[in-house]
């Protein structure tokens, strides 16, 4: 088993998007475990290329090429996880704010959440307020993720987080914010929860968060 | 109120106790590294407290100070609140400025065609049988139907009619009588044309019958206190108020140094300067005129305008005389500015037969792409790297700065330092060429990642191999050990800077081909390339090829135009037919949003890697 787990954590790295499939079903035969090729295999493959992008070891294409390898063998994964909910970390919302429209960052933050076994509802950019407020309110997540890359619109974000506390939402919902020109400075100033300078690391902050 | 003593510019100011010393160096004018615009997160605006208390150290100075300076007294301008007298001492700078007016073109025009007339004329004396008033007396003998006379020029008529016995000389500004001077003053005219960078201006005057250029000066950005780029600034100008006045008149101030300093050298008198032709980027542009850039700064990057906009002088206070005209070129969009429509001109991009590509390489990568009839812009957001900023050991192209690296694979690192200077960090061309060369010796593989000692290729010398080494902010290699640099630190290229680096040359790389896609044009067929700008003048050429910062385009066809913009601006001073082509070029030049752009995104990830 472990032997077919490292080839998984392998093709992951080095962003093997067409061998993926192929590997878990192979582990799926040798009768490994769903829910371990999960946790023993893509969760922790995703923790690694994340502290590696965290140094800078690896790169946007590459943390991009691990990611996708790990949605199209999460694809296939998935049908087999249904039964067993125990990785189930938790819910993020997450969307650049309004007047932003940087995808990238935000994408690897998606997937780190993914990779981290949280489900992730992800509103794509130049979201209106409302729109993080209707769903907070309806899909009650534990973690509302706001990206911005752009000074000017930095201060949307403090804006969606008033918007929150106008609808009485605001003690709901822990709320992280990114992106390159946030410094937890800032993030203290507009009373975020938190503040991560990279993808791995809003993992992280979400987990400390939520208290695991 | 406590007095704040710069001893490095031997300049002393005083401030309202509170108030930064930021603050206290934007009232003395001396220009600091404020990448950031004060917010406390770049860290560039160190200084050193000397004399005064220099409070408790914030959270944003312990962030990007170390234990050391911190204990040495140094501080971020921006966090230091001054309570009481104090003496700072700022870090060293040569500005660049010089090199700046180091490359500027000096063309002579074919044609010197100048919008300004001069006319000798003899009016005929009043008599007890020509009782016609003064004003009508001026008007019957012009030559030009159909002229009016301002109050400014009537003010003083009746005097300047008789000072020389009713001769004159007649001013006219594109067909508009905007001046009569007592007697002859035909043999002299002089025009200025000015390129209001984000960091330097630069400025020239003209004879305005030769077309010579008889004096260039450059000189620091006075509004570069309030944010080292125009975003900054921007924010900025919207959120203090009378941000946009303060701007303005920081450009303004900027601009009169400049007129000044260009009369002193050349001896003219500010009246006999009677046009100002202004290029700029849209923001410069806007703060220029006092204009609101709020909605230039979020999508989808509105400007107020576009121009071509023109006013007398005397309604910004110039140096010039006050009936002069001030001509601000037109722009093409919020990130496309006059600067660019400058450099059109001066490549003649909007009139060849081939196709030809103009890349303006700052903060923001302007891109122009000509041909088949059509002429495609893009702005796109290439961040500051190419600057200096974000970059551990970046700076300005400035003394002791490290322009060039050479490495041979079995022997050392060759470095080229501005003025010759012990190394202080590292300019845009410099860490271009530096991270070229790691491509070539294999210090870096394609993805970027640093190899180390072991993993690197054998054949690299031990002294290369010593220099890769680790820090807390990760895998670094040596530039200039700490014994050879100006402050004793090492000199490293760190694997975030290359990351950096990555993202600025991706940017304009993605922005090349979103153009040449929207053509349906492959990058053979692009005939010749321009670099503009300072960094597009100093840049290696083959580097910028070897990084993947330009596409693959045989060598030779790809030319450093200097500053184009700049050129623009003087072809358009002394020529009305160049002036008025770029009338029409914002209604022709098609505009691409990059930022609303998914197939950007995707171009932008692809062109990451070398």
């Amino acid at each position: 088993m472990v032997d077919i787990i490292n080839k998984i954590k392998d093709a992951v790295m080095s962003g093997q998007a067409d061998q993926i499939q192929a590997l878990v079903k192979e582990a799926l035969a040798a009768d490994v475990k769903a829910s371990d090729i999960l946790k023993e295999g893509f969760i922790a493959v995703m923790d690694e290329v994340g502290e590696k992008m965290s140094k800078d070891e690896i790169f946007i294409p590459e943390v991009l090429a691990a990611a996708k390898t790990m949605q199209t063998g999460l694809d296939l994964l998935k049908p087999y996880l249904v039964e067993s909910e125990s990785e189930y970390t938790g819910k993020v919302v997450i969307g650049s704010v309004k007047g932003d429209v940087h995808d990238i960052g935000k994408n690897m933050v998606c997937m780190m959440f993914e990779g981290a076994g949280f489900e992730v509802i992800d509103l794509g950019v130049n979201v209106p307020d409302e729109e993080f407020v209707e769903n907070v309110k309806n899909q009650q997540p534990q973690i509302l993720a706001l990206s911005s890359l752009y000074t000017p619109t930095m201060l949307a974000m403090k804006d969606v987080i008033d918007a929150l506390t106008d609808a009485g939402l605001r003690d709901k919902v822990k709320i992280i914010v990114g992106g390159a020109p946030v410094t937890q400075l800032f993030a203290d100033d507009i009373g975020a929860d938190g503040y991560a300078p990279d993808a791995s690391k809003a993992v992280l902050k979400a987990k400390e968060l939520l208290g695991n | 109120m406590p007095k704040v003593k710069f001893i490095s510019h031997q300049k002393e100011v005083d401030v309202p106790a509170g108030k930064t010393l930021l603050y206290a160096a934007a009232k003395a004018e001396i220009p600091i590294d404020s990448v950031c615009g004060g917010k406390g997160t770049c860290g560039k605006c160190k200084a050193m407290v000397i004399f005064g208390d220099r409070g408790t150290p914030t959270a944003a100075e312990r962030e990007h100070l170390t234990p050391e300076e911190i204990e040495h007294g140094f501080v971020l301008a921006c966090k230091c609140h001054v309570l009481e007298d104090m003496v700072v001492e700022l870090p060293h700078k040569k500005d660049s400025s010089n090199r700046k007016t180091a490359f500027v073109h000096i063309k002579q025009p074919e044609v010197v065609e100048a919008s300004i007339e001069k006319y000798l004329i003899k009016l005929k004396r009043p008599t007890a049988k020509d009782l016609r008033p003064d004003c009508d007396r001026l008007l019957n003998s012009l030559p030009l139907d159909g002229l009016r006379v301002s109050r400014e020029v009537l003010a003083t008529l009746p005097r300047v009619l008789r000072e020389k016995s009713f001769n004159i000389t007649a001013v006219l500004a594109n067909g508009k009588l905007i001046a009569v001077e007592p007697g002859d003053t035909t043999q002299r005219k002089f025009g200025l044309a000015v390129d209001l960078g984000t960091t330097t201006v630069v400025g020239s005057i003209v004879n305005l019958y030769s077309g010579e250029i008889m004096a260039t000066s450059a000189t620091a950005n006075l509004q570069q206190a309030y944010g080292a780029d125009v975003v900054s600034r921007i924010t900025y100008a919207v959120q203090q108020e009378q941000g946009i006045e303060q701007l303005q008149n920081r450009i303004l101030r900027t601009v009169n140094l400049l007129i000044d300093d260009l009369l002193a050298q050349t001896k003219i008198d500010k009246f006999e300067v009677y046009e100002l032709i202004v290029v700029g980027n849209t923001a410069m542009s806007h703060f220029f005129l006092g204009v609101d850039p709020a909605y230039l700064a979020a999508p989808p990057f509105i400007p107020a305008f576009t121009g071509p906009f023109s006013l007398r002088a005397a309604e910004l206070g110039l140096g010039m005389n006050p009936q002069g005209r001030v001509l601000v070129l037109p722009s093409i969009a919020g990130y496309v500015g006059s600067d660019m429509v400058g450099v059109m001109l001066a490549t003649n991009m909007d009139q060849r037969k081939d196709i030809s590509l103009a890349i303006d390489i700052g903060t923001n990568g302007e891109i122009v792409l000509a041909g088949r009839g059509r002429i495609f812009v893009c702005s796109t957001a290439a961040g500051p790297a190419f600057e200096g900023a974000q970059i551990k050991y970046g700076m300005r192209a400035a003394e002791g700065a490290i322009e060039s690296v050479n490495i041979d694979s079995d022997a050392d690192v060759q470095l080229k330092v501005i003025n010759g200077s012990p190394p202080r960090g590292i300019c845009g061309s410099g860490l271009i060429k530096a991270i070229a060369e790691f491509l070539k010796a294999g210090i870096i593989d394609s993805s970027g990642r640093f190899n180390n000692a072991q993993t690197a290729p054998k054949d690299l010398s031990s002294r290369l191999k010593e220099r890769f080494i680790k820090r807390d902010d990760g895998a670094c290699f040596v530039l200039a050990w700490g014994r050879e640099s100006a402050n004793g630190d090492n000199i490293v290229i760190t694997q975030k800077d290359i990351r950096m680096l990555q993202l600025s040359k991706a940017a304009i790389y993605a922005g090349i081909n979103i153009l040449q896609k929207e053509m349906g044009i492959s990058e053979s067929e692009i005939n010749q390339v321009f670099l503009s700008g300072a960094f597009g003048s100093f840049i290696d050429i083959e580097s910028a090829l070897v990084t993947g910062l330009l596409p693959k385009i045989p060598a030779e066809r790809i030319v450093s135009v200097g500053n184009a913009a700049f050129d623009g601006a003087l072809l358009a001073l002394i020529s009305k037919t160049s002036r008025t082509r770029t009338f029409f070029l914002p209604g022709v030049v098609e505009h691409l949003e990059l930022s609303t752009r998914v197939d950007f995104q995707e171009e932008f990830v692809n062109a990451l890697n070398f």
